[in-house]
């Protein structure tokens, strides 16, 4: 029954084909997670290949290692109990044993590979990976992060009124501070307060100001347009008009008049 | 395998003409001729028993014999005696075989007969043959002894000894008819004298065809497990069982179970068949300890309780 070997044999390649696809999925869902968070939190981000793979490998060494014959039994009742027992006798060679095999053979046509793969939950899990994706290329655009040095710097000046309330008197927190007996906390480690008195060994290199004479060119020139921002405008000014009277405005009119004549 | 089971329904629907109901004891009764072992029928007085076994032995075309056991019943009553025989004025010796020459022994209400006639046929059962004097008689085959018991009147009996029950394959209980069941044994016995003409379906060579074919029905390893589970477990519950089945029990439930899967058509051995036949395979060969006695449990409650606990 060679026909009857090869039968349980493409039982397993499926299955396993099936898991290992399964497995790499579910192990690609766990690194975007993983290296999203990662990035987020400024973390090294290499790092989510390490739960990926782990997952991958056991995920996939455990599903190989299962027994495929019950999961099509439970797909399809009619091979209930059959499949495993040709299977578990199949050296056995009897008419009881052969027609039992070729039966299996004449069901396992009805079987679909298909039913073995749950198309909607690998669409979901494709759709999901495919919004991390997204997530992970946004995130790197925005340089999207999280400085937990800054957030811890802003909390425990929130938590000691430092930077949050401001009402009222500016050195009030500072005082409160003082008052609190919890400097040692707040100006730093002593330690390092030491660390002025201490000598450095520190090299200041000297950037590079020499002028190569040799590479001296002429000045550019450059037309410059007479732009101007939008916010500056000219506006006619208004005519200055003196506030007089009309008699006597005809009164410099006249006299006015008079010596041009003369 | 159609065809068999197509001959067993046919043979149950020709029981059916003489034996009301009693489904399940007609087909334990079978599943023992199928495995070519021999098993011991528990049940009231008046409950088809004998009638039972008479009429599938003659749809067997096979030899049936009964032996009425009694307390005075001798070994060589069931085994067969020397008697002189004179011909021509010679007087020779000659074997006259007894009851249990036969293709099917009823030995009725078994527990009546003393220890020394009981082994008699116990060991009868055991090797198919019979040993008179100094000579050996091979049995013709197949051979079954179907042992009767009645539970009640228990004086003057002579309960089997556990290690000569557990040579019985199967322990068949056989209950009360149903209502209805009474009512059409009653139309059927109490009005008519003339009994229905039987339709042989099966013969001896048939049945020896079907011995070699029951161990041939193919079982899963995980139901093999299960079998010696359920057997090894009668011995790990000292709280419920004071002594548990025998590996003799782990290869009866194997058989027991080909049997069934053979007459239900199938051509290999389902779940279903072990935890059916594991009771009537294991109640006469655990003893229950005091305190299941005490809470009014009977051994199928037991094995009930075990077959549950097992994957």
């Amino acid at each position: 029954m060679k026909n009857f070997n090869k039968v349980l044999k493409e039982i397993n390649f499926t299955f396993n084909n099936i898991i290992l696809f399964n497995s790499f999925l579910n192990a690609f869902l766990i690194f975007l997670v993983i290296y999203i968070s990662l990035s987020l939190f400024n973390f090294y981000q290499t790092y989510a290949l390490v739960p990926a793979i782990l997952y991958f490998i056991i995920f996939s060494y455990k599903g190989i290692r299962k027994k495929h014959l019950r999961d099509v039994e439970k797909k399809y009742s009619l091979l209930n109990e059959r499949l495993r027992t040709a299977a578990d006798n199949i050296k056995m060679e009897n008419p009881v044993v052969d027609e039992l095999k070729s039966d299996i053979m004449m069901d396992m046509k009805k079987v679909e590979v298909t039913s073995f793969f749950n198309q909607k939950k690998v669409s979901y899990k494709i759709l999901l990976s495919i919004i991390l994706c997204f997530l992970m290329i946004l995130s790197a655009q925005f340089d999207l992060s999280f400085d937990f040095k800054d957030a811890a710097n802003t909390a425990v000046d929130f938590i000691y009124g430092i930077g949050g309330n401001n009402s009222g008197d500016g050195n009030q927190g500072l005082e409160r501070i003082a008052s609190s007996g919890i400097s040692e906390s707040v100006f730093g480690d002593a330690q390092i307060a030491q660390m002025g008195e201490e000598m450095l060994d520190m090299v200041i290199k000297p950037a590079g100001y020499e002028i190569n004479l040799d590479n001296v060119q002429e000045p550019e020139r450059r037309e410059f347009e007479e732009l101007f921002p939008d916010e500056v405008f000219a506006a006619t000014a208004d005519v200055y008009e003196e506030k007089i009277k009309e008699d006597h405005q005809e009164l410099v009119k006249a006299y006015f008049l008079k010596i041009a004549k003369d | 395998m159609k065809m068999y089971k197509e001959t067993f329904d046919s043979l149950y629907k020709e029981i059916g003409k003489i034996v009301v109901g009693q489904k399940d004891v007609v087909e334990q009764i079978m599943i023992t001729i199928l495995c070519d072992a021999n098993a011991l029928i528990e049940g009231y007085p008046g409950l088809a028993k004998t009638l039972a076994i008479k009429t599938m032995a003659q749809m067997m075309d096979l030899k049936f014999s009964r032996i009425q056991n009694t307390p005075d019943l001798m070994p060589s009553d069931i085994t067969g005696t020397y008697i002189i025989e004179e011909v021509s004025g010679k007087r020779n010796f000659k074997f006259q075989p007894g009851p249990v020459f036969a293709n099917i022994v009823l030995a009725d209400e078994i527990n009546r007969a003393t220890p020394k006639t009981q082994s008699a046929l116990l060991e009868a059962m055991q090797e198919k043959q019979v040993t008179v004097g100094n000579t050996t008689f091979k049995l013709d085959r197949p051979f079954f002894v179907l042992a009767t018991q009645n539970p009640i009147e228990q004086e003057g009996t002579y309960p089997l000894p556990e290690a000569q029950a557990d040579r019985f394959l199967l322990k068949i209980k056989i209950g009360y008819p149903t209502y209805d069941e009474e009512i059409e044994i009653v139309n059927k016995y109490a009005f008519e004298l003339k009994d229905p003409k039987l339709n042989v379906l099966l013969d001896k060579a048939h049945l020896i065809q079907m011995h070699e074919l029951v161990r041939q029905i193919p079982i899963a390893n995980d139901l093999k497990h299960r079998i010696v589970n359920i057997v090894t477990e009668t011995r790990k519950h000292p709280n419920l069982i004071e002594y548990g089945a025998s590996p003799r029990a782990s290869i009866g439930l194997v058989l027991a179970s080909k049997a069934r899967a053979l007459l239900k058509g199938r051509n290999y051995v389902s779940k279903e068949d072990i935890d059916t036949m594991a009771y009537p395979i294991l109640r006469h060969r655990i003893i229950l300890n005091f305190e299941a006695e005490r809470k009014g449990m009977s051994t199928d409650d037991a094995i009930k309780e075990i077959i549950s606990k097992v994957k």
